[in-house]
């Protein structure tokens, strides 16, 4: 008990010393990704992008292949929050969320390869390019696609046909006009 | 002759209501035969003596009525407060009723709670946990009762207060002149006084019962009026909570800023500053809490629906539980407990992406490869988590000391049963802890807490050697250790989980489903298990959802041979 109680106070000691960053080492880090991130578009113009795009493959799908209407998510179709791990902290980077809810039904495995072609035409346009094959077999099909921003489509079916989007990291269009970090809030 | 609790059962609020239409109709005639009289005045011209005993009369008539009215408007409001109290506690009353009718129990006339119609023939390997459901509900059912008999000796109390007052000493008008006036010192005089929360923190089973038994106008007003009662009352409706916490917000920024002005007015005025007092770190301690405040208006400022689901400033740093999406009504609710260095301040805005990530992954599943269904997701930073500050690792909260994490299980213990507690109908409820946030909800999983499933992960120990301890239901345990995480293999509070009998193993190595043969990646290290994407991210997401596709598989390295516990010695 003893030496396992050294152990631990000696790992959190290390942790400590490990974890010691100074507060301008942070800042630096904080304005490195602000800077990165002000080379993307601002989160309200890929938010109109994005949704009008989900609404097009669910046109299309629909027309296209012959899936039944979405379910709409009424709970949470849109959700967002800051962005993941260390970006977190920087003011004003946030993600999204959209989900489409779940068409009813399976796309059978016939008309799998064409429902997948209109995703990634009518995804294709909007610089969703790259294609990642998750599950790929009888009854079940799902891949997700990305863009240049690490935003990701999953598109799917099993017992229903799902359509859901998280988009990459990105300012809000307040933090982009800003052009710099908030400044810190004094109390 | 029923018992009181019988004869509250039948209690209804329509005499009382047909009694206040009929004091009604005898004041508006009242004040119509007043407005005759005094406009009958004196006759134009009557003097003498026999006009002024006239005139004294007709005042001495006037103050009579005023006193009247005055009684009969107290009347009236007592008796609309007793129906209106009567509606909340048949309200509860019929909570208590359902409650029990659902799970075989009954409660009799004089208030006992009896087991009538427990389940038969269930199978050897359930039967803890149906015990343990039971247990569960009966206390309930008793915290119901018991707040059902506050509640109606508190309406009996205020209509018996009112009406004694009124029949052994009457309205006292002395201070007012006109009916108008007596009327509204009448009204004032009859006004039902609002049923306080039990007292301390109560038990989820009492606040529950106490909110049930309140009318929707008084629960409306205690939201408006007194959130402090109930933004952390475990057993409150979540929305409610989160309402009230929302406003409190606000009030608390106020006061701590004003607090934080006061400190820097005291340290300016001191010739040593803060050298000789506490000034200084009580300013830290209040600037904290503000920054605090600030992460939970961005957190809560996110699109989607989230709830505050509590705020507590009473302690060195600030608490706070934030809900991606409705616990009230969602079919699947995960409770999320972090470890070391958490804070509201630095760590709410990341888990609460961790936790939004992970309900769109669990919905995705459930939409899917099911019916679909409803999750929420809620990071608890409702304790004293350990800090990485030397102050704090040399302190009875450090993190190589359980003290923290007892403190913080019983704490979790009350919000965990306060969900199904809180709710219609029980939800699919997965406590996930990580790191020390493992630990303090090990410990609060050693009570009975409704938890359907629990996932720990890279855990120093979840306080216990013996999974028994811990009241899931068996083979609903289950634990997750990524390569290189030395923190699993501590084993310092109970014994290494992986070695404990009867746990559940979960991936979060590099693995293919077994199912549908999806690629998931690698978490190595004791940060990432949450990564998106991840199989260990993957495994929790299923497990919330409910849904049995989990990738099995332990992750053990050299450093689980070290942490082999020694039997005997646990």
């Amino acid at each position: 008990m003893r030496t396992r109680l050294i152990a631990t106070l000696l790992m959190a000691m290390a942790l400590l010393v490990s974890g010691c960053e100074t507060e301008a080492s942070k800042d630096k880090r904080m304005n490195e990704y602000f800077a990165e991130l002000l080379k993307r578009p601002d989160l309200e113009s890929m938010q109109d992008a994005y949704l009008a795009l989900l609404e097009r493959i669910r046109g299309r799908l629909m027309s296209d292949v012959g899936i039944e209407p979405f379910i709409p998510d009424e709970n949470r179709p849109i959700s967002g929050s800051a962005c993941p791990g260390d970006l977190s902290h920087v003011d004003g980077a946030e993600v999204r969320r959209y989900r489409s809810g779940r068409s009813p039904g399976n796309i059978s495995d016939a008309d799998w390869p064409r429902a997948l072609r209109v995703v990634q035409d009518v995804a294709g346009e909007e610089g969703f390019t790259e294609t990642k094959v998750v599950v790929e077999r009888p009854g079940d099909h799902e891949v997700a696609i990305y863009d240049r921003y690490g935003a990701e489509i999953i598109f799917g079916t099993a017992r229903n046909t799902i359509l859901s989007m998280s988009t990459g990291c990105h300012l809000t269009r307040e933090g982009h006009e800003r052009g710099r970090p908030a400044e810190k809030p004094t109390y | 002759m029923a018992g009181f609790y019988g004869q509250v059962r039948d209690w209804k609020s329509g005499p009382l209501d047909d009694a206040e239409g009929e004091l009604k109709n005898l004041s508006e005639r009242l004040l119509s035969l007043s407005d005759e009289f005094s406009q009958m005045g004196a006759p134009a011209g009557w003097v003498g003596t026999a006009a002024e005993a006239a005139t004294n009369k007709r005042v001495a008539v006037t103050e009579g009525m005023e006193q009247i009215v005055a009684s009969v408007a107290a009347a009236r409001k007592a008796l609309m407060g007793a129906s209106d109290g009567i509606l909340g506690l048949s309200h509860g009353i019929k909570e208590a009723d359902n409650l029990a009718r659902a799970h075989g129990f009954s409660i009799g006339d004089d208030g006992t709670v009896r087991d009538v119609n427990p389940p038969q023939d269930v199978p050897e390997d359930q039967r803890d946990d149906i015990r343990r459901e039971r247990e569960r509900i009966q206390a309930e059912l008793l915290d119901r009762v018991e707040q059902n008999l506050r509640r109606a000796h508190d309406i009996d109390d205020d209509l018996a207060r009112v009406l004694g007052t009124l029949v052994c000493v009457g309205a006292d008008t002395s201070e007012v002149t006109g009916l108008a006036a007596a009327a509204a010192l009448g009204e004032d005089m009859g006004a039902s006084s609002l049923l306080e929360p039990p007292t301390g923190n109560g038990t989820p089973g009492d606040n529950a019962a106490w909110w049930d038994s309140l009318s929707p106008d008084e629960q409306r007003f205690v939201i408006e009026n007194h959130p402090g009662w109930i933004g952390n009352r475990d057993g409150i409706p979540f929305t409610a909570r989160d309402e009230a916490n929302q406003a409190r917000l606000e009030t608390e920024k106020d006061k701590l800023l004003a607090e934080a002005a006061r400190i820097r007015a005291e340290l300016d005025d001191n010739l040593f500053g803060g050298l000789f007092t506490n000034a200084d770190a009580r300013l830290e301690q209040v600037e904290e809490h503000l920054a605090a405040i600030d992460t939970i208006e961005k957190t809560l400022a996110e699109p989607g629906e989230r709830q505050l689901l509590l705020l507590d400033f009473s302690n060195p740093r600030a608490e706070a539980a934030i809900a991606n999406g409705n616990v009230d009504t969602a079919d699947h609710v995960a409770v999320f407990t972090p470890g070391l260095t958490s804070n509201v301040p630095d760590s709410m805005g990341s888990y609460d992406n961790d936790m939004d990530y992970l309900n769109q992954r669990s919905v995705d599943e459930l939409d899917k490869y099911g019916d679909g269904g409803s999750v929420a997701t809620v990071t608890w930073i409702g304790y004293q988590a350990p800090q990485l500050s030397a102050g704090s690792l040399l302190s009875s909260e450090s993190v190589v000391f359980d003290d923290a994490a007892k403190a913080g299980g019983a704490k979790l213990t009350s919000f965990l049963q306060g969900i199904d507690t809180a709710r219609d109908t029980d939800a699919h409820l997965t406590a996930l802890g990580h790191s020390y946030g493992s630990t303090t909800t090990g410990f609060a999983l050693q009570q009975n807490t409704g938890v359907d499933e629990a996932v720990f992960f890279g855990s120093p120990g979840i306080g216990t050697g013996d999974l028994d301890d811990i009241q899931v239901p068996d083979g609903h345990a289950t634990y997750i250790e990524a390569k290189n995480d030395a923190v699993g293999d501590f084993g310092h509070f109970g014994i290494d989980p992986s070695h404990m009998d009867g746990m559940g193993h979960a991936s979060s190595s590099e693995a293919r489903h077994p199912d549908d043969g999806r690629l998931l990646s690698e978490v190595t290290g004791h940060t990432s298990y949450l990564n998106d994407g991840s199989t260990s991210q993957y495994n929790m997401s299923v497990i919330v959802g409910g849904m049995d596709r989990v990738v099995e598989g332990a992750n053990r390295g050299i450093g689980d041979v070290g942490s082999w516990p020694i039997p005997g010695t646990y």
